[in-house]
């Protein structure tokens, strides 16, 4: 065998390992969906790189380069780039604009899994224009619908089945979000937390392996490290316990202010007219440019100041400011329709707010209390628990970053008390809030994690007044089964099991001169399956259709009857009318 | 008409089926394989995958080049507004050059010593710790970290600090950064730590530096600062046999010397020194050698007639001394004299009859005689003298003397 015939079947079976052809699949669809998922990383991971290191050119070529000598240009930029970047996303990018978890989750729920791949070019340029020219917007949900936008054109590509190809796309977020915040856990929790609500294995799975190879790729050009350089962190005391619910309580009331604000102010701004649409986001750059000459702190996704602020570099008012700042800011932006993301800004306000709180208490309480540093690490995920109601990705994020173990405790009470309260105050998130304005009604995956769907508990008859004895005579059986005006018992037969009889079968029994025999020897019985109180009515249901009335018995002792299950329970359960019983059911 | 290939096989016996998940005619199995996959497709993604990251590698690279320049520029502009004293202004540099490269050592020594500087304590603290996280055997960074704890006054965590420092890695200087740490350790142990910590010290900086008498000269001062009189004089011993004689050392000879109780020797050194070089405190030792020698009865050489005479004034001064405790004059005057202890009131007693006594059959006995009475007056002093103390440094030193 010649070298180059070697060669050539070592590619076919390489080839026929990754592909399924008419000559034999070596690979069946899941597996395929999984090699999918690696290969969606990678090139989210590049992708992401690609518009990460655009955004830094973009602002040293701009912001830095000339807005540092000129106030004037330093005004302009994040007007100019505004107004740039809307213009690209309203007239040739459409599918750029809006939020980047909603086109995941429309891809899930409505889209069959499609996202246009248009949005991955429009984002990566408009944020790019948008975040490198200063406006105050965070590089994260580009990254997130540019990762779904990537898996989907691949499912497209390898034509998967429907059910993979709406996963695809919370596949390629994962992939995404994970590149841009070098974080692999907070990637897989928060697409798990707020885009797809099943936890099964093949779909967190995916998720993981989609997530790592991308923060993979992303460290092998970038370096290892995460967003920001942290400190060590110590709990001084056990009563700074209180700064950080104090910091949890403002975070949570602001969220909620700023949902409500930046929605209202979007629907506006939505109704505005045409030339006035053009123009909110270059005076929202405006504004931003105005602050920014003051201070630049507030300019682009903010990391270079959280870094600042974590090693105690400004005063507690400063950050005071700056948090104010960053929220008007942004929220005009996001009003405006400036593209970009909300995930870095929502981290910034939370860390000002962390700092400027703990370090106001440090001024007073300098022995008790840490320095500002400690309480921006922690007031990191607060504002971000509050506005996308993500609380487990916030406190998984910030441990995370800091690698810390003693942190757990300060960042679980501040971020869930922030999410508590926002949630309060202000029921929709703002994603659910901008999908409703855009036109999509898309589930919210916090309903779903706490909808109560009803049990099998929930419907069925306590009691055995269903049950007959298998010992009883068949008469004596018609006759307690009319008496309860049931259609169908259950017959428990000693160590054999549940069994059920129609009460046609007794009539028919006594017609046949059986009725004075017993259950067991004058019917023809019907095995029976037991149901336990906790199962879903839905999967009740679908036993309902085999056996008209079925059994629940503890789980502790199967032989223990807590009650009965029959369609019209379940109907009852739901408030549904009880279909009218059959005619002469209770003739004899 | 011919219909199109369906897309969908049977992933067991691969025969087409209609439809995902349906059921396979052939085999009864529903589990569903796709075909769309093409080798061509399947390598054309990895070509792309490919393109892109050999793009993202090269454009990742020109990034990095530009970034590291950028980070350098703003490094230099920070180091030279720092050796100009400009500290603030570098601090902004520093951080510049830090955000662009993080991961950077010298960027944020440099910072941290820019922070140190402008006063910026905490700060300078966080991106210490941070440094020592980078690097624990950094000797500038636990040098600075030391410095901040003495501030705050951290004792312990200072010493550690200056350890470290001391036995971790110099960029520049190595021996002349650990000599002079190790005086801003010594510096801090004079204030809070214990005289054995402090001669420790001294001992191991002698051990390292054998010959640099300048050292040497500091070491032996500062022995005798911490009452270790003997490791002074062993040091200054050894200075003068290698022939490094000057006014400092015959002093700290003479001074080491007195503190040992050797007041000839001392009385020797302290004068050769006043030839070579005036000097207040040592003509005060000097005098008060004096002084010690001319009053002390137990010297050697003494005729009985002088040892007599020198025990008759031992006991007067003595006398004197606690007479005025019981008759206080001036701003020490209280008020009438309480009554005597019984033991003083004799001893008193004792004394004064000795000092009316004649001329002496035997020198020698009478000399005991006084003596013994004087001491037994200067340890029942503190009956008389509770609240009263009076200046007598010969007679203090004579008395210590005695009692040895």
């Amino acid at each position: 065998m010649t070298a180059r015939s070697r060669f050539d079947g070592l590619k076919q079976r390489a080839l026929r390992l990754l592909i399924v052809g008419q000559k034999g699949p070596m690979m069946g669809d899941t597996q395929r969906f999984l090699l999918l998922s690696i290969i969606t990383g990678i090139f989210a991971g590049m992708i992401v790189v690609c518009f990460h290191i655009s955004i830094e050119y973009l602002a040293w070529n701009t912001v830095d380069a000339l807005g540092a000598h000129n106030w004037l240009a330093a005004v302009l930029w994040p007007a100019l780039g505004g107004g740039v970047s809307f213009f690209l996303a309203y007239y040739f990018f459409p599918t750029a604009r809006g939020s980047g978890v909603n086109y995941t989750k429309a891809a899930l729920y409505v889209s069959d899994g499609y996202v246009p791949f248009s949005g991955v070019t429009g984002k990566f340029l408009c944020s790019t224009i948008s975040i490198g020219t200063g406006n105050p917007m965070g590089p994260e949900d580009p990254a997130l619908q540019m990762g779904a936008g990537v898996a989907s054109l691949l499912g497209r590509i390898f034509h998967l089945t429907r059910d993979h190809m709406r996963l695809i796309a919370p596949i390629g977020a994962a992939a995404g979000i994970g590149a841009a915040f070098n974080t692999p856990i907070t990637a897989v929790l928060f697409v798990m937390e707020e885009v797809v609500a099943a936890w099964n294995a093949g779909v967190l799975g995916s998720i993981v392996l989609a997530a790592v190879s991308a923060v993979v790729v992303s460290r092998w050009f970038l370096g290892d490290d995460p967003l920001y350089s942290v400190p060590e962190f110590t709990l001084t005391d056990y009563s700074e316990l209180l700064i950080y619910a104090l910091i949890g309580v403002v975070s949570g009331l602001l969220s909620a202010w700023f949902t409500s604000f930046a929605a209202k102010s979007r629907a506006r701004a939505k109704k505005a007219s045409k030339q006035w649409v053009h123009a909110l986001p270059v005076l929202a750059g405006l504004v931003v440019g105005a602050v920014g000459v003051r201070l630049p702190e507030i300019l682009g996704a903010g990391y270079g100041a959280i870094d600042s602020a974590l090693h105690d570099r400004f005063p507690w008012h400063f950050l005071l400011l700056l948090g104010a700042l960053k929220i008007i800011t942004t929220a005009l932006c996001f009003s405006a329709g400036t593209p970009g993301g909300m995930f870095a800004p929502a981290l910034f306000i939370g860390a000002m707010i962390g700092g400027g709180l703990g370090g106001l208490a440090h001024e007073y309480l300098p022995v008790a209390t840490s320095s500002a540093g400690a309480y921006v690490l922690v007031g990191i995920g607060t504002f971000f628990a509050g506005l996308f109601r993500a609380p487990m990705t916030s406190i998984f994020m910030v441990f995370e970053v800091s690698a810390s173990y003693v942190i757990i405790l300060p960042v679980m009470i501040a971020n869930t008390i922030s999410y508590l309260i926002s949630r309060q105050l202000q029921h929709d998130s703002l994603f659910h809030i901008v999908g409703h304005q855009d036109g999509l009604d898309l589930p919210s995956v916090e309903e779903q994690r706490e909808a109560l769907p009803l049990s099998v508990e929930d419907a069925m008859r306590p009691g055995s007044d269903r049950v007959t004895p298998s010992t009883m005579r068949v008469d004596d059986a018609l006759a307690t089964i009319e008496g309860r005006s049931l259609e169908r018992c259950l017959v428990s037969v000693y160590a054999k099991g549940w069994f059920w009889a129609e009460i046609d079968d007794l009539r028919q029994a006594i017609a046949a001169g059986k009725g004075e025999k017993n259950l067991l020897r004058a019917l023809p019985l019907r095995n029976v399956v037991r149901l336990y109180p906790d199962l879903s009515l839905d999967s009740a249901l679908r036993l309902l259709a085999t056996y008209p009335v079925i059994p629940v018995v503890s789980r502790a002792n199967s032989n223990q009857l807590l009650g009965s299950l029959t369609l019209e329970d379940v109907h009852e359960a739901y408030g549904l009318p009880v279909p009218a019983r059959k005619k002469g059911a209770k003739k004899a | 008409m011919a219909t199109a290939p369906s897309r969908y096989i049977c992933l067991i016996c691969r025969n087409p089926i209609p439809a995902a998940g349906a059921e396979c005619p052939h085999c009864k199995s529903r589990l569903t394989a796709v075909v769309g996959a093409t080798p061509q497709l399947l390598a054309l993604v990895f070509a792309v995958m490919i393109v892109l990251g050999v793009v993202t590698f090269s454009y990742n690279q020109r990034f990095n080049r530009e970034r590291d320049m950028r980070a350098e520029q703003h490094y230099r502009q920070a180091r030279t507004l720092a050796d100009y004293g400009y500290y603030e202004q570098a601090v902004e540099h520093y951080t510049e050059a830090l955000l662009v490269e993080r991961n950077r050592f010298d960027y944020r020594l440099g910072l941290a010593l820019a922070l140190y500087y402008s006063q910026h304590y905490q700060e300078a603290q966080n991106q210490l710790i941070e440094l020592r996280e980078l690097d624990p055997t950094d000797a500038t960074s636990n040098l600075l970290l030391a410095r901040l704890a003495r501030r705050d006054g951290r004792v312990a965590e200072a010493i550690s600090s200056y350890r470290t420092a001391i036995y971790g890695r110099w960029p520049q200087n190595p021996e002349q950064n650990r000599l002079a740490t190790r005086f801003e350790l010594l510096d801090l142990l004079e204030q809070h730590g214990t005289p054995g910590q402090v001669v420790g010290e001294l001992l191991t900086i002698m051990q390292e530096e054998p010959s640099n008498t300048a050292l040497a000269k500091q070491v032996a001062g500062i022995y005798l600062e911490f009452d270790a009189a003997e490791e002074a004089a062993r040091v200054y011993r050894d200075l003068e046999e290698k022939g490094v004689v000057d006014a400092e050392i015959l002093a700290g000879l003479g001074k080491a010397n007195f503190e040992l109780g050797n007041y000839a020797q001392a009385h020797s050194y302290l004068e050769r020194s006043l030839r070579l070089k005036d000097d207040e405190e040592v003509s005060r030792l000097h005098t008060l050698s004096d002084q010690i020698l001319a009053l002390d009865p137990t010297a050697r050489g003494l005729s009985p007639s002088r040892r007599y005479g020198r025990s008759h004034e031992l006991l007067e001064r003595a006398l004197g001394y606690v007479d005025y405790c019981l008759n206080p004059q001036g701003d020490d005057f209280v008020g009438p004299p309480a009554p005597l202890p019984q033991a003083l009131s004799s001893t008193v007693s004792i004394a004064k009859q000795r000092l009316e006594e004649k001329k002496p059959k035997d020198y020698s006995d009478a000399a005991e005689a006084n003596i013994l009475v004087a001491e037994n007056l200067w340890r029942l002093r503190d009956q008389a003298c509770t609240n009263i103390i009076r200046e007598d440094e010969p007679l203090s030193y004579v008395m210590r003397v005695l009692a040895q």
